[in-house]
């Protein structure tokens, strides 16, 4: 079992100033069978009141509002959360894809959403080609989702500035190159494509020493939050696979929110009005604690 | 009109061929034939006028263009039979669709229970993740789209959940039949359709929350005049307050009115329009009202109809109906949609992809998709394609536009429904849509019809009583109180501009067409008072005096021109179409088309434009005058009346200042000071006579015109409407209830009136100095009016952002934050 503190700003400018600035947070991790909040503070500058409540998708979300003229929105939230090794049953990893669409039939009202194409996971002929060739239906669930997770890892170019938050998975199929969101959006499109379900899990990850078994010497994914995606097995266990970092997400992984796409979990959403703000300045720190047991 | 009063033997005859007809075509095509009662001429001239008046209301809906069809005066008979049945498989319709909106967004028996699968409700757009689980008010009133196979069953082609759309056409439309036709409804026992908004008032309220159900808005999208008459027409007749999005603010998790008082409270919404106006927090881009959806979270105010309802409108939902009536009302399905067939289903799919020819192809949310596309949809997108059997469509005869009958065409009833406690309620009739191109599932344009349902019917039941009184805000819209402001400064400056071209050609005219020196200055004075550059004015004129007249007249492109006034100044009314009394909007709507038709027919370079030009603003200025009478008469005194006064004050002040103070700046004035004479100033002759005061200069000085004395009138003269002493004392008088909100312009006002009262300020003009402090103190008055108007939009017209001034100056743009994510 890992603990984490973990820090995460983010601050707007408005130079010409702001008002009437309404927005949702999605940045308060939610429990999940192996990961545990236990403790979680939030402040806002200008400082005004918080609500917290649960999303469609399951998530906590706090909504603001600040009516009055300001100049800097921060968000600075702060939390302590445990994480423990999950084992994941054997046989959920070894059922072929084909039965496995077979035990999720029943289903299928409750894994709609994780299936359904999204303005930023379209699906189709462009992911068709990445299904035959690691989703054919007689391979393992596990061993076929991390071989794709592989191959995005070796074959994608992890490169900043080569999109933005409204690239949509067909372009990245073509591209091949982009950030940690995008990678997840195509790993989706393309599981998505071969029928099975899927979702979007923005998150953080401890980084700065390199990861067992993983090239260059730290994770990606540490400068800001992170993006990866869980695919769901036979037995209602949900994968976490990281084609950033080529890992099955694990112990250094903190979720935060899930979705259908990067739209669903957006860590702040909202309007103000006044004149064009630049980007935000957003810094994370994720800091180990103590380590209860062998990692 | 040949035998309109006589009371005819045929009558009894055509009553008992109406009710006992068996279908809405026999029985239509029975009272076309007691048409030929009246010439032809007649029908055709009646026809006209209902035209009009349809122009008028500013009804030329969107998705509805009347053509030059318009209301096509020969009504649709329902016979009593056959509506009977209508009407109650639109109330189970109703009852099904009320159930069905509330449960997608609740526990999804529907889903769960597999009675339709999930990709009918969960892909489609108008399905709002962010409104699952809220819990508010049910569908309150919808409308269906139906059509009549030829010798067949009525079949619905389109539900409208969001929004009864089109309901008002439907009553304004037995509102002008009645007026123009009367005669049409001789002998027959139509249903009357008026206690309509009264029964959805009643939905509404009684959807909302229990505790102050009072303070609701009818909140619209200001999306063309069609709509502004629609949501005008319901807001007035419900005795709703119409708020735009911009009206409505969040604070504290509670929703509120921007009122020129400050905020007032609402607890609901009943939104108009078939746009979701939520909230762009979860919608990004759209318009909608930043944190509303967390007072619905909060359940601090309620939304009818519910927000994303739209989503049960899905045409792949029909082949469900019978399923999902006996889940929701365990009964038989009365109105069948138009059969359907689904390429979400894979056995249906191969029929449509080898059959292609054989069908018409939709997309779920109604829209065509033509045989060529189908197969790409098909293969890219089946959840979204949805076919039918190409099938015939009956038909109704049309009136045409010479009044004799020319045919007939397919058509659509809309039908409208609302709740009524537990119970539906369904308008007698309809709205009647006739599509003259033939095809009633796709049309480009329509012509409308009166709808009548004949009694005898099964009782009527009279809607529930609601006891609340109707919530009035105490204080005035800021909105409102806005457009009412400007709607009075545009009418003021078309009315002072026009009144000063006038007499500049008259003086032109009386000096025997010579550009005479006296001319110039005026011209200034009025350029000064438009805010033209006077080199532009004066470089126009020398290129052509007629074309300049023109201009400044009737150009349509002209900022400063009284046509564009004249149309601001409507533009503005339209928006306040639930406030300005039918009456009052009528005469301006039609004085902005008759001046746009003079504009239109004008040759600017002809020879007999200069008449023309003055014969339209002539016309204009008593059709003003007209409108002025009409509302004061119909419309309430109230604080909305003040603020269009008020406008008008601040323009004429402004004309009144700078055109003084630069006719008083001219060589022409400041030279006669030298001259101690009894002598009349003919450039202060000419403006007293532009600014309208000739004769109140005479009356008071008896004697010619002459700096001081003009100052003082012009200046300090409180009982003389176009003096600045008299605007002022307006002003301030309108700005004392405000004066805790609005300090800076009543220090700006008071200041400026005592000025003027104290004759400090004509000293200014007429006195020792003015040669060099005229311009000067023209300028000066332009900035301190500028100020005060400044003043009063932040105080009274922008509450929200009160004492935030620099902040106005970006008002309207929004930006959408988004956090990064990387």
């Amino acid at each position: 079992m890992t603990r984490f503190n973990i820090r995460h700003t983010t601050r707007y400018r408005y130079p010409g100033g702001a008002v009437e600035s309404f927005g949702e947070l999605r940045v308060e991790p939610r429990e999940t069978p192996g990961q545990r909040v236990r403790r979680f503070s939030l402040a806002l500058r200008p400082g005004t009141e918080t609500r917290r409540f649960v999303d469609y998708f399951g998530n906590v979300v706090h909504d603001f509002a600040i009516p009055h003229r300001h100049t800097i929105l921060e968000v600075a939230s702060r939390c302590e959360v445990e994480v423990a090794a999950r084992k994941i049953p054997e046989a959920s990893l070894e059922v072929p894809i084909a039965e496995a669409r077979q035990i999720f039939g029943p289903h299928r009202l409750e894994h709609f959403d994780y299936k359904m194409a999204t303005a930023l996971v379209p699906t189709g002929a462009e992911f068709l080609p990445y299904v035959r060739d690691w989703l054919g239906p007689g391979k393992p669930m596990g061993e076929a989702l991390r071989s794709l997770n592989h191959f995005i890892f070796t074959r994608f170019e992890y490169r900043r500035g080569a999109t933005d938050v409204e690239t949509d998975a067909a372009s990245v199929a073509r591209r091949r190159r982009g950030v940690c969101q995008d990678f997840a959006h195509f790993m989706l499109g393309v599981l998505r494509t071969a029928r099975l379900p899927c979702r979007y899990v923005s998150g953080y990850i401890e980084s700065g020493t390199p990861a067992p078994g993983s090239r260059g010497p730290a994770l990606i994914g540490a400068a800001a939050s992170h993006a990866w995606v869980e695919a769901l097995l036979p037995g209602q266990v949900w994968l976490g696979l990281d084609p950033t970092n080529d890992l099955v997400a694990g112990e250094r992984h903190v979720v935060i929110a899930v979705g259908r796409d990067y739209n669903d979990v957006t860590p702040l959403r909202g309007t103000y009005r006044g004149p064009k703000a630049g980007k935000p300045a957003v810094e994370v720190r994720v800091e180990r604690l103590a380590e209860s047991s062998e990692s | 009109m040949t035998t309109a009063a006589e009371s005819r033997p045929g009558a009894a005859a055509l009553r008992g061929a109406c009710v006992g007809a068996p279908d809405s075509k026999a029985a239509s095509r029975a009272l076309l034939k007691s048409l030929a009662r009246f010439r032809p001429a007649e029908i055709a001239a009646r026809s006209r006028t209902a035209l009009n008046l349809m122009r008028a209301l500013g009804m030329a809906p969107p998705s509805v263009s009347c053509g030059e069809g318009g209301l096509d005066l020969l009504p649709h008979v329902l016979p009593p039979a056959e509506w009977e049945a209508l009407e109650a498989g639109v109330a189970q319709r109703f009852a099904a669709m009320r159930a069905l909106t509330a449960d997608i967004y609740s526990s999804r028996r529907i889903l769960r229970e597999r009675i339709v699968p999930p990709e009918t409700i969960l892909t489609h757009p108008a399905y709002l993740r962010d409104c699952v689980g809220l819990r508010g008010p049910r569908l309150a009133a919808a409308a269906f789209d139906l059509v009549r196979e030829t010798g067949g069953p009525w079949r619905l082609v389109r539900d409208h959940l969001a929004f009864p759309t089109l309901a008002a056409f439907a009553l304004q439309n037995r509102r002008t039949q009645s007026q123009v036709f009367s005669e049409s409804f001789e002998g027959l026992p139509v249903q009357p359709v008026g206690a309509f908004t009264h029964g959805l008032r009643g939905a509404i309220l009684g959807s909302g929350s229990a505790r102050r159900a009072g303070r609701t808005v009818l909140l619209s999208a200001a999306a063309g005049p069609a709509a502004a008459f629609e949501h005008s027409f319901l807001a007035r007749k419900m005795g709703l307050t119409m708020a735009l999005t911009q009206d409505l603010t969040v604070r504290g998790g509670r929703l509120f009115l921007k009122t020129v008082r400050g905020l007032e409270r609402i607890d609901a919404v009943f939104r108009a329009g078939a746009g979701d106006l939520l909230d762009p927090v979860v919608m990004p881009g759209r318009e909608g009202v930043p944190g509303l959806l967390a007072c619905l979270r909060r359940r601090s105010a309620a939304v009818s109809n519910p927000y994303g309802c739209a989503a049960a409108e899905s045409r792949a939902l029909w082949p469900f109906t019978d399923r999902i009536i006996r889940f929701y009302l365990g009964s038989r399905a009365l109105l069948q949609p138009l059969p359907a067939y689904r390429a979400a289903d894979r056995d249906q799919a191969l029929l449509l992809r080898d059959n292609p020819g054989a069908f018409r192809f939709f997309t779920e949310l109604h829209e065509a998709v033509s045989p060529d596309s189908a197969a790409a949809v098909l293969a890219a997108r089946p959840d979204e394609l949805v076919a039918h059997r190409p099938a015939v469509f009956d038909t109704l005869p049309l009136l045409g536009a010479d009044g004799t009958a020319c045919g007939e065409a397919p058509f659509l009833l809309r039908c409208f429904a609302h709740a009524d406690g537990g119970d539906v309620r369904v308008m007698p009739g309809g709205l009647t849509l006739l599509a003259p191109g033939g095809d009633p599932l796709d049309a480009a344009a329509w012509v409308c019809k009166d709808t009548w349902v004949l009694a005898p019917s099964r009782a009527r039941r009279e809607p529930r009583a609601q006891g609340e009184a109707a919530w009035a805000p105490r204080a005035l819209g800021s909105r409102v109180a806005e457009a009412l402001y400007w709607m009075g400064r545009y009418a003021e400056r078309a009315e002072t501009t026009a009144r000063m071209l006038n007499v500049l050609d008259e003086i032109r005219i009386e000096a025997g067409g010579a550009d005479v020196a006296v001319a110039r200055p005026l011209w200034q004075a009025l350029a000064a008072a438009l805010g033209t550059p006077i080199r532009r004015m004066r470089a126009r004129i020398l290129a052509g005096y007629p074309a300049a007249v023109f201009d400044i007249a009737l150009g349509a492109g002209e900022p400063h021109s009284v046509l564009t006034s004249l149309r601001r100044a409507a533009d503005n009314a339209r928006t306040l179409m639930d406030y300005v009394s039918p009456e009052a909007f009528t005469v301006i709507s039609r004085l902005e088309q008759s001046l746009g038709a003079a504009a239109g027919a004008v040759q600017p370079g002809a020879p007999g434009a200069l008449p023309a030009v003055r014969a339209a603003l002539d016309a204009m200025l008593s059709e003003l005058a007209a409108f002025h009478g009409m509302a004061a008469r119909t419309m309430l005194h109230d604080e909305g009346s003040h603020f269009f006064h008020a406008g008008l004050h601040v323009e004429r002040l402004i004309f009144t200042l700078t055109a003084a103070a630069t006719a008083f700046g001219s060589a022409l004035v400041r030279d006669s000071r030298h001259v101690d004479s009894d002598l009349e100033n003919p450039v202060l002759a000419g403006l007293l006579r532009m600014l309208g005061c000739q004769d109140a200069y005479r009356r008071r000085f008896q004697r010619g015109a002459q700096p001081g004395p003009v100052a003082k009138l012009l200046l300090a003269s409180p009982q003389l409407p176009a003096s600045a002493a008299f605007c002022l004392g307006h002003l301030r008088r309108f700005l004392h209830p405000y004066r805790a909100r609005c300090a800076a312009a009543v220090r700006i006002v008071n200041g400026m009136a005592d000025a003027a009262e104290s004759g400090r300020t004509a000293a200014l003009l007429g006195g020792r100095g003015a040669r060099r402090k005229a311009p000067l103190a023209a300028w000066r008055w332009a900035e301190r009016i500028g100020e005060a108007n400044h003043a009063i939009t932040d105080a009274l017209f922008n509450p929200a952002a009160a004492g935030d001034r620099s902040f106005t100056a970006e008002f309207g743009t929004r930006a959408v934050a988004r956090g990064g994510s990387r």
